[in-house]
């Protein structure tokens, strides 16, 4: 990901030494409560675009012209492309997600576009298993039974008081969520509590 | 061990190869798995379970469900305890332990019986009467009868468990898990829905598990589980015991509440459970009405659906010899069923001339004594039962000779009342039905139906094909298609006869004796005629004044009675009195299922910066500034409070200090109009701004007031960042995103937060410059980096946004780098400032450098503020509008006796002005002393060496020099103080701009 302040190619170095707000709670090593119920990965380090822009359909063409990725067409839904992913986030407002070395960037020149990067703004927790949903039920208000909310499905709520995106990438079991990076302790709390009745354990992915 | 004297020696939905020991009031008996603790005692002969709540009089087993108004016991000690627990729910476990509640030194022997005795004297309304006066007293009456009246005690050690929420969502949700309920989940499941059917018993079946007879050829107990093994089977079909639907809300929006199986490893204790379904179908089920007679509270005396329950479902014989009295046909099933058990039954007693239905029939049939035309007019005994008085009832009153008929065992019937709470709760509309005597549901007000005996209909295979259709229209009405129909379920059911409406039992024989309406709260027929000669015809205001269907029982089996009385007493009809209103919870819901998990240190989310971590390794202590923790001092060992203080702002004014400013606020703004926008949104001018510069901007509310103030930054020549106060991060960025998106969508400008995106740290002090200077790739020199000059650059190798502004007075500069490097960059600079004695300093210290140099804060834009007052009247700019702007000219914000900003010093020099006070001109003024103003900020400044304050002043511009009194009414400090220019530390600002 290139980085405006610099103007130039961030060496892999400096991505290197990023520190996740998780770095000491999302650890493979944790001895986690038996049972195979959970699995919870932190997807670290990202790359983050913050998008904002008309949504008309010159924008749409520029952002497809220059991304190489459609921008969702429907509220609350996500585009996975080779790229990344793009996520929708309101009517003029999507998120660009993407591993760190993307081509995409503050700096891309789309008509009418804002580009912000917020990679370092959110961490991102994925919650895996049989049990992702029923889990996730004892603080998500939201319904993520696949009928109401299949794959690429993307909503902003709340778990426990934090402010959250919750991502369903293809399948009924792999649910991502996003949350801004102060929250970080607190979501990994309530995620392990959460998750303590069906048993987790944590990996690195 | 006793044995159990009252089990029967089969049948049952028990299971007698598990036997369970449990320990009541200190005896050690047994039960068995599938027992309710009050079926437990029943087996072993225990009747005596409660003293009442005010004339402490004995009280037995009265239902057999969440409607009993008597058998409340504590259940459990110490830190598990819970009070008011209903035996009839509670399912019995190996090693219970439950004692009577409202009983002292013992439930036989009771020192408050003596209530009883003195219940002359203890009328409806006799708190009110009696304790009024003298006012001051309440609060020592108050404690003696709390003491005196009641229930149990809560527990006083901490909850050793834990509780959690689940939110749920469904196409329909079935409310109760009787014949009605599983017919209409059955049909919604088949149809395809997504179904939650909640029951508040620890076995679903309601009614059905007391049934005798067949369904479908086979026994009602295995037709259940046939039902509920298909239930079971279908994914989207979710069977919820132990789970009373206790709250109906707006847009289908139910709670339940569940205990949770104690066998479930890891769970809770208890869930709460918050529904939002499509259809809900209430299949709530009827609760029976005792009649109303002489003493008929004594134990022993119990619904005869009760008695049903008792011998059917758990095998146990609730007496050897009854009376069944009751004034319609369904409690006859009562009598056939006892009979069948082996009980005795001495007489029916009916007050109807002939008891004509098919069953009544049967009753004869089997040969048991029936009194047509009579009733009860009195129980006798007092710990228990032990004879009926009956008499002869013609045209409504009683008459001829007393008949004393003896008996262990009185079951009663007064007809039975649809549980219409949820669907009131709903807001639905109830309607009388003459021929049940009962309300009914009339109009739905939300995606609701009734089904079954919840909306009065009784009749077992009615029950179940009521709510199979219920089922399958719901079904309809989320879009599926309708379940296949369901064969008529083959029951074998005689028709019932009609039912005698039978308010009470008045007579002149029992005049000195308690009739209750209300066995709870202890309300007799006497309270509620003597509440209606005193004028309270309204059924709120009976509730209120003489507590009926108050308490833990909400009134389940009173409220139908007291509002039929009251409506004969006062010679109305009985649609006309109406009801209560039925709120939730449904049945008591404990404090810690609606806690949750948000409880203790998770009662909120935390925010922790990138660099918490280091700040909790070098012994921070942490203060809240909204869900921020943020650093509020650093103590070494052996300081003071004061001395951390004053070692940190000391470092910063002589030598260097490290704040962790990350909770600040931070917008991006980026736009062909956004420099427009900043114009707009702030006072002063932003199109002079260069790029590469900084400015303090401040903002008004829409009344004038100020809003919040931050220093905005030109990155590009269309790219600012805006920096708010932590506190109003989330308003500021809401608000301009508000104005942009209603009122000026015209304008080409977009906002990011990026307050997460970067850790920011301020770095002041004198040798501020050198330190960054040893890890910042660009010159950071006067010239290159000015006072409010802003560059780019790697700081300790990191991509940096260094901002040369202060907040402190001194030479600063403000280091935002991606949060992921903020703890590197962090370390780097106390690395790098270590030979020039750099401090890292907290909140603490931030606010006495802030208060030294008389910048405002939060205390001062406490929304009551306008620029003028804080003496910022030269940031509105004069040729351009900004927000707020004409609201200033208002003759009100313009008035010269105004509360304006001001400093305050001792004129003794040390005591401590205390947040808060109020100035006063005249400390020895009487009362009331006219406010001049009050005092917002106050430090001990280290650099002045005293006591300092800022303050909001009356006319305060001209009083410098004045000396005045700050008073505190809460510290009860009085102090004279000297007014003073706001800024008390280097006025010409030449520390900052490092010259």
């Amino acid at each position: 990901m290139c980085f405006t302040i610099r103007k130039g190619n961030v060496s892999v170095a400096v991505e290197n030494q990023r520190i996740s707000a998780l770095a000491e709670l999302a650890v493979p090593a944790i001895p986690a409560v038996p049972g195979r119920g959970i699995v919870l990965w932190q997807r670290h380090p990202l790359a983050m675009l913050n998008l904002r822009g008309p949504g008309d359909r010159a924008f749409r063409d520029g952002v497809r012209q220059v991304c190489g990725c459609e921008l969702p067409s429907s509220p609350n839904s996500s585009n996975v492309c080779e790229e990344g992913e793009i996520l929708t986030l309101g009517p003029n407002e999507w998120l660009l997600v993407a591993d760190p070395d993307t081509r995409w960037s503050e700096n891309m020149k789309i008509a009418c576009a804002t580009l912000t990067d917020v990679s370092h703004a959110r961490v991102v927790v994925h919650v895996e298993g049989e049990k992702a949903r029923e889990m996730l039920a004892k603080g998500c208000p939201v319904d993520l039974h696949a009928q109401r909310f299949p794959g690429g499905t993307c909503i902003q709520t709340s778990i426990a008081k934090i402010g959250v995106i919750i991502h369903k990438l293809h399948n009924e079991n792999d649910i991502a969520i996003y949350a801004a990076r102060s929250y970080a302790g607190s979501l990994w709390h309530w995620l392990t509590a959460s998750a303590a009745e069906y048993g987790y354990h944590v990996v690195a992915r | 061990m006793i044995l159990q004297a009252y089990r029967l020696p089969q049948g049952g939905f028990i299971d007698r190869n598990k036997p369970l020991r449990f320990r009541f009031n200190g005896r050690d008996l047994q039960g068995y798995a599938g027992d309710s603790l009050a079926s437990a005692l029943i087996a072993n002969g225990v009747h005596l379970v409660g003293r009442s709540f005010k004339y402490h009089r004995p009280r037995g087993i009265f239902s057999a469900g969440s409607e009993e108004p008597n058998a409340l016991v504590q259940l459990e000690a110490d830190a598990r305890t819970e009070p008011n627990m209903r035996a009839t729910q509670i399912e019995l476990y190996e090693g219970l332990s439950a004692t009577s509640q409202n009983c002292w030194p013992a439930v036989g022997m009771d020192i408050g019986a003596v209530n009883n005795t003195l219940s002359r004297l203890l009328p409806a309304g006799f708190y009110y009467k009696t304790f009024m006066w003298p006012p001051s007293w309440w609060m020592k009456y108050e404690h003696y009868i709390r003491k005196a009246s009641g229930l149990g005690v809560s527990a006083h050690d901490p909850d050793p468990d834990f509780y959690e929420h689940r939110h749920a969502h469904c196409d329909v949700l079935v409310a109760g898990g009787g014949p009605a309920g599983l017919g209409a989940a059955l049909a919604a499941a088949r149809a395809g829905a997504r179904v939650i059917l909640a029951d508040e018993g620890f076995q679903p079946g309601g009614s059905l598990l007391h049934e005798t007879t067949a369904i479908d050829g086979m026994p009602a107990t295995a037709w259940t589980r046939h039902i509920l093994a298909e239930l079971a089977s279908l994914p989207e079909v979710s069977v919820l015991t132990r789970s009373t639907v206790f709250g109906y809300f707006d847009h289908n929006f139910l709670t339940i509440a569940e205990t949770v199986s104690p066998h479930a490893p890891r769970a809770p204790r208890q869930r709460i459970w918050k529904v939002r379904a499509q259809r809900v179908v209430l299949a709530t089920g009827a609760t029976e009405r005792p009649l109303v007679f002489a003493d008929n509270d004594r134990p022993g005396i119990m619904l005869a659906s009760a008695a049903r329950t008792y011998v059917n479902r758990y095998g146990v014989r609730p007496g050897n010899r009854a009376v069944v009295f009751t004034n319609n046909d369904s409690a006859y099933l009562a009598a056939l069923d006892l009979h069948r058990s082996g009980v005795s039954i001495a007489a029916t007693v009916d007050p109807r001339p002939q008891a004509n239905g098919e069953i009544a029939t049967q009753v004869r049939a089997a040969g048991i004594r029936m009194l047509s035309g009579q009733v009860v007019v009195r129980a006798r005994g007092t710990r228990h039962v032990n004879a009926a008085e009956i008499m002869r009832y013609e045209n409504g009153r009683t008459a001829g000779a007393v008949e004393r008929v003896d008996c262990d065992l009185l079951c009663i019937s007064g007809g039975w009342s649809p549980a219409v709470h949820l669907f009131s709760q709903s807001k639905g509309r109830l309607r009388y039905d003459e021929t049940l005597t009962s309300f009914v549901p009339a109009a739905s007000a939300q995606a609701e139906q009734s089904a079954g005996a919840a909306r009065g209909v009784y009749a077992l295979a009615d029950c179940i094909s009521d709510g199979y259709a219920a089922g399958s229209q719901a079904a309809t009405a989320c879009g599926l298609s309708p379940a296949p129909p369901l064969a008529e379920p083959v029951v074998d059911r005689p028709s019932p006869g009609t039912i005698l409406p039978l308010w009470r039992v008045d007579t002149d024989h029992t005049r000195r004796a308690k009739s209750f309406v209300d066995l709870q709260n202890d309300v007799t027929t006497a309270d509620l005629a003597l509440a209606a000669r005193e004028g309270y015809v309204s059924v709120e205001h009976l509730k209120r004044y003489t507590t009926l269907g108050m308490g833990t029982d909400q009134g389940k089996t009173s409220n139908i009675n007291g509002l039929a009385i009251l409506a004969e007493i006062n010679a109305a009809q009985i649609p006309a009195v109406g009801t209560t209103t039925f709120r939730p919870p449904y049945t008591p819901v404990t404090l810690g299922a609606l806690a949750g998990a948000e409880v203790g240190p998770h009662f909120d989310p935390v925010r922790a910066s990138a660099m918490h971590g280091w700040h909790q390794q070098a012994g921070a202590r942490f203060i809240n500034a909204g869900l921020w923790k943020r650093p509020q001092f650093y103590p070494h060992p052996g300081e003071s409070l004061q001395q951390t203080i004053n070692r940190e702002v000391l470092a910063v004014r002589r030598r260097a200090g490290l704040v962790d400013v990350s909770t600040l606020g931070k917008i991006d703004i980026k736009g062909r109009d956004a420099c427009v926008f900043l114009e707009r949104v702030y006072t002063n001018r932003w199109r002079n701004l260069a790029v590469g510069k900084a400015r303090y901007g401040l903002m008004l509310r829409e009344d004038g007031m100020v809003f919040d103030d931050g220093t905005t930054t030109r990155i590009a020549e269309e790219h600012f960042l805006m920096t708010t106060t932590t506190a109003n991060a989330v308003r500021v960025m809401s608000t301009l995103e508000y104005w942009l998106q209603v009122h000026w969508r015209d304008l080409d400008v977009r906002l990011t937060s990026v307050t997460e995106q970067w850790a920011a740290m301020a770095l002041a002090g004198p040798a501020s410059r050198k330190v960054l200077a040893r890890v910042a790739s660009a010159d950071v020199g006067d010239d290159a980096l000015p006072y409010l000059g802003y560059r780019e650059m790697d700081v300790a190798g990191f991509p940096a946004r260094v901002f040369r502004i202060s907040f402190s007075g001194e030479l600063a500069y403000e280091i935002n780098v991606p949060a992921d490097y903020g703890l590197a960059v962090w370390e780097a600079l106390l690395e790098a400032g270590q030979s020039s004695g750099i401090t890292p300093y907290g909140t603490e210290a931030m606010a006495v450098l802030r208060i030294e140099k008389g910048h405002i804060a939060g205390m001062e834009l406490d929304g009551r503020t306008t620029p003028a007052d804080l003496g910022l009247e030269k940031m509105i700019a004069a040729d351009k509008d900004c927000i707020g702007k004409r609201s200033l000219a208002l003759p009100a914000l313009a008035a010269a006796d105004r509360k304006q900003f001001v400093g305050l010093v001792t004129t003794d020099g040390r005591s401590a002005i205390p947040r808060g006070a109020q100035l006063v001109a005249d400390s020895g003024h009487p009362l009331p002393n006219p406010i001049l103003g009050h005092v917002t900020s106050t430090c001990h400044s280290p650099t002045l060496e005293r006591p300092i304050a800022l303050a909001l002043l009356s006319r305060g511009r001209e009083r410098y020099g004045e000396k005045l009194y700050a008073m505190s009414p809460l510290t009860g400090a009085n102090m004279q103080v000297e007014v003073a220019h706001h800024v008390f530390y280097d006025p010409e600002g030449k520390r900052l701009r490092g010259c």
